[in-house]
């Protein structure tokens, strides 16, 4: 039963891993947190499904279409969030911009249900299959198995990006310090755009391979507090940290409602948070950025 | 005292007369000559939107637009002042709040949810405002606040009641597990599956709950199957019940799983798909397309007429029978209309059949309309025309079940 929760705690983990990762991927470029993370994630799988509704049949072919057009939607509507909400904003306090992100978020779950979608439901069934495949006496779904390993090959990808390439490395020299950035020759209104895309992209790629899991419906953005804690738990500002500490507040959500008192059990993860930060205030792999 | 004028004299005579009649015709609030204003606090966004809009909107809206059409009632306009409290326990008593003190309404139709309702019950009994027909199945509304509080829908305890019996008699399957809503909600069908439960001698093998928004319920799951458990009965609303079935589903746990009103929708049933089947759940009202009955026709012609792009769902279906017996409550209450005379109304309201449910008898000490239910199962239906995948639906397994000892 232990590994059976671990297993399939990682696959939720997964979940609030990617939405993690859109945190850190903002907040590495642009030192703002942005509220709003679950309700990106839950736009575009409002847009994954209503395209889903055009397009007949179901088969492998359609799928990599949409994902790959949730894929672009996202890109742009990150985009497009960052210069209406965010570069007004740019030199403000950073605070602002997350108070605003905080509206944002309100807003967003407003228009997807009383103007552009609505309040049902919904679901869409993964390319993945669900047809469970018995390992060892342990329980893994296609399904649980892709979105690990979807979400671990992304993290391999970004880590190389922000280390090796320029546009990486210029994100970090961003947040770094925004002034000396733009002296160095770095165009940080492009890198702001850039970053919001990029984050809305993996809350794009969580949403699709999550919905059915998650169910699309305007409370999908509920999933953003637990992809914050999963952040601050792998170490804030860290993208392996992010994945780390999302998979493991999944697994630790599992164990605990198999094997702590139920008046403990919903909340046990959030103590184990509690816990790290008090021991290690910058999160299991974090480490305070020095301003330059 | 100084002498005052006569003329000072007549203007306090007048201003006292004046605001004696004023008194008068402030006497109701949410009454005038004219219109009935009704204050309704429900989710309309949030985890049970779907419900918040058909069953406290569009229902009882349609219905009093109808009326409205033909007159109203007595002369008098229906009004219906709604907010929303997105399912949050502080929002709805401070929707209530306003409702009660600035909007001043008649009385309150139709708020929705156990725990919400629950945490404005006491603003809503200090301020001696009648309490119609909330939109929730707690074991309470119908039984414990008269003379102020009346219920006409089957509560979770009748409807576990129900379940119960059924499930031992047909099927002969002795040992329960409970998973429910950590909260008020879930708690009411724990409690009323466990009480008809013990009528038989039986107690729960195993009870699990979860937290309003979770997704993952694989380990109440896991540990409802590992303590032997035959049957589950489901407290939850049909966010959580979904993942529940996909689960067992996918461990392969051929358990049987029972259902009440909240998982009584194609919304349910849509959301579990192919993990559906097999599942019985009880209903208290005819589903929609069950034309036999006249009121059924009714609210079908009522939503087609007003709200032509709306699903006409069960939701709405349930919001119009209380809003339609709330109006045969005002018609009885007569012209002369206060929340005394419309309580009298409802309470003398004997075998009144608003063409969809069971007739419905109130009275001083009976403050309870239909209890019956019947039980439906979930089969595969037709597969969709246009993209040719599965499709599930509810199918009637019994007809409508009075429950044992209520």
């Amino acid at each position: 039963m232990f590994l059976q929760q671990v297993i399939g705690g990682l696959a939720t983990g997964s979940i609030y891993a990617l939405v993690a990762l859109g945190f850190v991927l903002i907040f590495k470029a642009t030192d703002v947190v942005n509220f709003a993370q679950g309700e990106v994630m839950m736009v575009s799988a409002f847009f994954t499904r209503t395209v889903m509704g055009w397009v007949h049949p179901h088969g492998f072919l359609t799928w990599t279409v949409v994902a790959l057009l949730t894929i672009l939607f996202a890109a742009l509507f990150g985009a497009l969030l960052e210069r209406i909400i965010v570069r007004p904003l740019m030199n403000a306090p950073v605070f602002s911009v997350v108070m605003a992100t905080i509206g944002l978020s309100t807003l967003l779950i407003g228009l997807s249900g009383g103007v552009i979608w609505d309040w049902d439901t919904y679901v869409i069934e993964s390319p993945f299959s669900k047809k469970p495949v018995h390992i060892g006496g342990i329980i893994v779904t296609p399904l649980d198995a892709g979105i690990v390993a979807v979400t671990l090959g992304f993290i391999l990808v970004l880590t190389l990006y922000f280390k090796f390439t320029k546009v990486g490395i210029a994100m970090r020299a961003t947040q770094q310090n925004k002034q000396t950035a733009m002296l160095m020759g770095i165009n940080v209104k492009a890198i702001f755009a850039g970053t919001w895309a990029l984050s809305a992209v993996v809350s794009g790629i969580a949403g699709f391979l999550a919905a059915p899991i998650l169910l699309i419906d305007t409370n999908m953005g509920s999933i953003t507090i637990k992809g914050f804690a999963g952040a601050v738990l792998g170490g804030w500002g860290s993208i392996p940290g992010a994945i780390i500490g999302g998979m493991s507040f999944g697994v630790l959500e599992n164990l605990a409602t198999v094997y702590l008192p139920s008046w403990i059990k919903h909340v046990a993860a959030f103590l184990v948070l509690l816990g790290v930060l008090m021991i290690k205030p910058d999160g299991l792999l974090g480490f305070t950025v020095k301003k330059v | 005292m100084q002498r005052m004028g006569l003329g000072m004299m007549v203007l306090v005579a007048c201003m006292v007369v004046l605001l004696g009649l004023a008194q008068a015709y402030a006497a109701e609030p949410g009454v005038t000559d004219v219109e009935v204003k009704v204050g309704t606090s429900a989710g309309l966004t949030g985890p049970i939107a779907v419900w918040g809009n058909r069953m406290a909107r569009l229902g009882p809206q349609g219905y009093f637009k109808y009326i409205n059409e033909h007159g109203g009632v007595h002369g008098r306009k229906l009004e219906q002042v709604l907010l929303d409290d997105a399912y949050e326990p502080p929002r709805s008593v401070a929707n209530h709040k306003r409702l009660i003190e600035s909007e001043k309404v008649f009385a309150i139709l139709l708020s929705m949810g156990t725990p919400t309702v629950s945490a404005s019950l006491s603003t809503i009994l200090d301020a001696k405002i009648p309490l119609i027909f909330p939109a929730t199945g707690a074991h309470k509304w119908g039984y414990e606040y008269k003379p102020l509080v009346f219920q006409v829908g089957a509560d979770y305890w009748h409807m576990s009641a129900v379940m119960v019996d059924y499930i031992l008699k047909e099927k002969g399957l002795k040992k329960w597990g409970i998973f429910y809503q950590d909260d008020d909600y879930g708690k009411d069908v724990l409690n009323g599956t466990i009480t008809q439960l013990k009528k038989h001698g039986l107690e729960a093998v195993a009870t699990e709950t979860y937290k309003r928004g979770s997704i993952d319920v694989s380990g109440q799951v896991a540990k409802l199957k590992n303590a032997g458990v035959e049957v589950v009965m489901l407290g939850t609303v049909y966010r959580e019940g979904a993942p529940f079935m996909r689960e067992k589903e996918k461990i392969g746990w051929d358990v049987q799983t029972v259902g009440i009103a909240p998982t009584a929708t194609q919304t349910f049933v849509d959301l579990c798909g192919s993990s559906g089947i097999g599942h019985l759940n009880t209903f208290s009202n005819p589903q929609v397309d069950d034309v036999d009955r006249p009121g059924v026709v009714e609210f079908r012609t009522i939503m087609q007429k007003y709200f032509p792009d709306e699903k006409i769902s069960e939701e709405a279906l349930y919001g119009y029978i209380a809003a339609k017996t709330f109006v045969a409550g005002l018609q009885a209450a007569g012209k002369d209309l206060t929340r005394a005379s419309l309580i009298k109304g409802l309470e003398s309201l004997q075998d009144y059949d608003n063409g969809v449910t069971d007739k419905i008898t109130f009275s001083a000490e009976r403050h309870q309309g239909v209890t019956a239910s019947y039980i439906s199962k979930i089969e595969e239906d037709t597969p969709d025309p246009k993209t040719n995948e599965k499709r599930y639906k509810y199918t009637k397994v019994t007809d409508w079940i009075k429950p044992a000892g209520y």
